[in-house]
């Protein structure tokens, strides 16, 4: 949905002195279907990205949630001692989320300088609760040059997406990013930054349909010079 | 377990334009939640008291059998009696027999949630008992003839004026004729009036926070008091108790205490905590004559070899309901069934059915907070996931919901698929679009754009663009 | 109903656990303090709770402490007392006093301030403790409005657990009842509001007997 997210984590990887592939072929962590209760699916879903991402040193994925799913659950979806575990637990030990990568991993500091700009910056929910991703985006946030960072009221608080959650009851969704667009709004920040496309499209969408003047962003594009508004 | 579960999406609907509910329920953030934060920051020891306690709660489960003949030995040794229960029309049965045996006319109870799932007051009364609520919080529902919204909390949907109608209302024959504005009159108003009951009670009955397998003891936590009225007043004292309640050791008992009320409503412990044993002793200076253990199964035996087993660590301190953004934003009677939030949304459908609840396990973002602050570490999110597949196989799921997933899941092992479906999309949502945005989706998108804008897909995927840049894989 | 029970028994893992299973006890590090930093603690603890306390150093000193908590209650009803506290000075305290004989002596009516010894206390967040016997009738501390407490220090304790251990020093069977109490009753249940008196005492006063080897040498407080 936001191709410049892909972009901008691969200019921020090739950066920190990475060689980037894409590889061809990737579609659906199966989130949605193992969510939704297709175990089925799940684990179609979970072979077929297993075996695209096979021979890389490391898989880094620029969601929380996606990272989660791999490294979390693509193990549980499978009998322990078979096959298809094994291949599940070698690729959760080399899955990253970006941040976590490019903090804990490459030690990447980054050298874009910000606008004067008061940013906020929103947790999502499977990045936090499932792979402990808080310190990570804001150790990398603060260290450029010309940072802001306002933290929000309760900025671990589900914005509301939930992945079908949201289609399935659309009226609880909309008031829980009611809220949070509030939470944003108080602030005072021109920009909100998150890890999940998910989060994002769902408090961009809320905000703008408010006409509140807050962009959103994904850490990717902020840590890599490159937000596109 | 009657639930009126189905009901959900609508009565949720209300709950998010019930201004006096939506009011009410933002006492929690400030009050529950911010108190249980602190309490826990001030234990050093409540991450390890966490740990031990899903220890000692696994322990139980996989010995309950045992600890349950331990408990039941030690209570005989005492001077009770046990009783068992299949379910929950043979544990009103019990319950209404030894009132007959006791010739009771009035009961005063305290707060049980055990008796809330059997329907237990209304059978009562319909028998012809008088059958009273002291909690001060069910006994308003009881005269409001509602449900509670929350496990601990059994008000916390209601406004003080509503309490106040609802004194002016049934108090009259009491001989209070004004109407109060002040809660601290409130109070003291329920006070005045479930002090008769207290003296008039012939039978008490209570439920258990705990049962105490070494001593055969049965414990209760109040911050009132009335579960130490009801259980000293009468003459007779009937527990009521899920068979799950049971814990070893006194010792083990003090972990799970610390880690209930700090979980519950953020205090280091409640103002009482009663350890009862038996009926009164020969020398003792009161006490009730009769003592009495009604262990009720209803369903809690079935869990124990299911992927559901883990629910029943739960020791009831509603801390996942406090941090739920769902439950925060429409309160606890929207999901029908006197077991909300989400605990609600794993005990429900096992006690109730998953027929008459399909909703509830579907109600969550898996945001995952409440096994974040579960005090005894229960994987909720992974529960109601179990529940979501049981739903799939039992094609449950929405037939729309299941033909998506199944589209998209489908589309995914087929990447050119995936990836020409995806072109058509991003193409169609362009031709929507004004600007940049889309202020209106069809179908599925419906929810989405009624509350909120879709920014258009600008371009090609990522994936199409880098191709198209020439990096190649490794060879 | 032995149907029930062996059908229920039948359905549940039946594994004996291993003996002593969790009889350790696991006591916060803050409640394991030596008793003049216990006391400390238990008077900070009370005043969290809002409970009131006031020292005496024997326990003929007790009614004195009544008589001058009483008067800045402003209280001017019956004083109902403990059968363990007849045997001491009550002329002091200028009020009807009344001392509970038997079980059908207790008043039960709202509105009165009754005295009564307790077992042992948990400095662990300022809790006493009392034991059903025959002397202690349990009712007197629910059906008060104001209720005092009278607590030798050589009996508080640290924490919890500990109150069993000095419980199995006296006796070796559960007493039928066995009450922790942390200040007076109160709800929050209206709008999640803290208000006393739900239906216990509405106030609940501390009165610590200092043991010998703690008085302090002025022989004042």
């Amino acid at each position: 949905m936001r191709p410049n997210v892909g972009f901008a984590s691969a200019c921020l990887l090739e950066q920190a002195g990475y060689d980037v592939v894409v590889p061809e072929g990737q579609t659906c962590c199966g989130q949605p279907a193992y969510n939704g209760g297709d175990r089925r699916s799940a684990r179609r879903a979970a072979r077929h990205t297993m075996a695209i991402l096979e021979g890389y040193d490391y898989v880094v994925v620029p969601s929380g949630s996606c990272a989660a799913m791999i490294c979390k659950h693509y193990p549980a979806l499978f009998s322990k001692g078979g096959g298809d575990y094994r291949r599940a637990m070698e690729l959760s030990e080399r899955t990253y989320e970006l941040t976590t990568f490019l903090r804990d991993v490459a030690h990447y500091a980054p050298n874009v300088t910000l606008e004067n700009e008061t940013i906020t910056y929103h947790d999502s929910c499977a990045g936090l609760r499932e792979l402990h991703i808080q310190s990570q985006p804001r150790d990398l946030l603060n260290s450029c040059e010309g940072i802001h960072l306002a933290e929000m009221n309760k900025p671990d608080t589900c914005c509301g997406f939930g992945g079908t959650f949201c289609i399935k009851y659309p009226d609880i969704s909309d008031r829980l990013v009611e809220r949070k667009a509030e939470d944003i709004v108080a602030t005072g920040a021109t920009r909100v930054v998150a890890g999940d496309v998910g989060c994002i499209l769902n408090m961009e969408g809320k905000l703008h349909r408010q006409g509140a003047s807050v962009s959103v962003s994904h850490v990717a594009e902020i840590l890599a010079g490159m937000v596109e508004d | 377990m009657d639930v009126t579960s189905r009901q959900f999406s609508d009565k949720a609907h209300q709950a998010l334009r019930d201004t006096v509910l939506q009011k009410a329920l933002g006492h929690i953030e400030e009050g529950f939640v911010e108190a249980r934060k602190n309490a826990a920051a001030n234990l050093p020891e409540f991450e390890e008291l966490r740990d031990r306690g899903r220890d000692i709660r696994a322990h139980v489960i996989e010995h309950l059998g045992a600890y349950l003949r331990q408990f039941e030995d030690q209570v005989y040794a005492q001077g009770g009696r046990v009783h068992w229960a299949r379910d929950a029309a043979e544990a009103r049965q019990i319950v209404a027999e030894i009132c007959a045996e006791q010739g009771a006319r009035t009961i005063a109870k305290s707060k049980s949630m055990v008796t809330e799932e059997i329907e237990l007051v209304p059978h009562l009364e319909a028998l012809g008992l008088k059958a009273v609520e002291t909690d001060l919080g069910e006994y308003i529902i009881q005269l409001r003839e509602e449900k509670p919204s929350h496990i601990i909390a059994p008000v916390i949907h209601l406004s003080k004026e509503q309490v106040s109608e609802t004194f002016h209302e049934h108090h009259q024959i009491h001989g209070f004729e004004d109407k109060l504005t002040e809660r601290a009159e409130l109070v003291a108003q329920a006070r005045s009036v479930l002090r008769e009951t207290f003296m008039d009670a012939d039978v008490g009955i209570t439920g258990a926070n705990f049962l105490v397998a070494e001593t055969g003891s049965v414990v209760l936590v109040t911050n009132e008091g009335n579960a130490d009225l009801v259980t000293s007043l009468p003459d007779t004292h009937i527990v009521v108790t899920g068979i799950e309640k049971v814990v070893p050791t006194l010792n083990a008992c003090h972990t799970l205490l610390r880690l209930l009320v700090r979980s519950a409503t953020g205090q280091e412990t409640t103002t009482y905590t009663s350890f009862l044993t038996g009926p009164k002793r020969p020398k003792d200076a009161n006490g009730p004559s009769n003592f009495h253990v009604v262990l009720v199964d209803n369903g809690r035996s079935a869990m124990i070899n299911t992927q559901n087993r883990e629910m029943l660590h739960c020791i009831r301190c509603g801390a996942c309901l406090n941090h739920c953004p769902i439950y925060a934003n429409i309160g606890g009677h929207a999901y029908g069934s006197v077991y909300p939030g989400p605990m609600g949304a794993v005990l429900t459908p096992q006690l109730a059915g998953l027929a008459d609840s399909v909703d509830l396990p579907n109600a969550s973002t898996f945001c995952g907070k409440c096994e974040a602050v579960c005090p005894v570490r229960i994987p909720l999110p992974k529960m109601m996931r179990h529940w979501r597949e049981s739903e799939f196989e039992q094609h449950l799921t929405p037939t729309g919901m299941r033909f998506g997933l199944g589209v998209w899941s489908w589309l995914g092992r087929h990447p050119a698929l995936y990836r020409l479906v995806q072109r058509c999309a991003r193409l169609g949502m362009r031709v929507l679009a004004r600007n940049g945005w889309i202020k209106a989706l069809p179908l599925a998108g419906k929810g989405w754009t009624a509350w909120r804008d879709m920014r258009a897909p600008d371009g090609e995927s990522f994936q199409s663009q880098w191709a198209k840049r020439g990096k190649k894989e490794p060879a | 109903m032995a149907n029930a029970r062996e059908h229920i028994l039948s359905r549940l893992p039946d594994a004996q656990p291993a003996p002593h299973s969790w009889q350790e006890p696991f006591a916060p590090i803050s409640t394991l303090l030596p008793s003049d930093r216990r006391r400390t603690l238990f008077a900070d603890k009370l005043a969290q709770n809002k409970a009131t306390f006031s020292e005496v150093l024997a326990r003929k000193s007790i009614p004195g402490a009544v008589a001058r908590h009483v008067a800045k209650q402003g209280y001017a009803g019956k004083v109902i007392l403990g059968q363990s506290l007849a045997a001491l000075p009550w002329d002091v305290v200028d009020l009807e006093c009344h001392w509970v004989s038997g079980e059908n002596d207790l008043p039960l009516e709202d509105g009165l301030m009754m005295v009564s010894d307790c077992f042992a206390a948990a400095a662990e967040t300022g809790t006493i403790i009392t034991r059903s016997d025959q002397h202690q009738d349990s009712r007197l501390n629910f059906v008060a409005r104001h209720h005092c407490v009278v607590l030798d220090e050589r009996d508080l304790l640290g924490p919890y657990e500990d109150i069993w251990v000095h419980m199995q020093s006296q006796q070796k069977a559960m007493p039928r009842s066995v009450n922790f109490i942390t200040g007076p009753s109160r709800t929050a249940d209206i709008e999640q509001t803290i208000e006393l008196g739900a239906h216990g005492p509405a106030s609940l006063h501390i009165i610590l007997v200092r043991a010998e080897s703690t008085r302090p040498e002025s022989g004042e407080l």
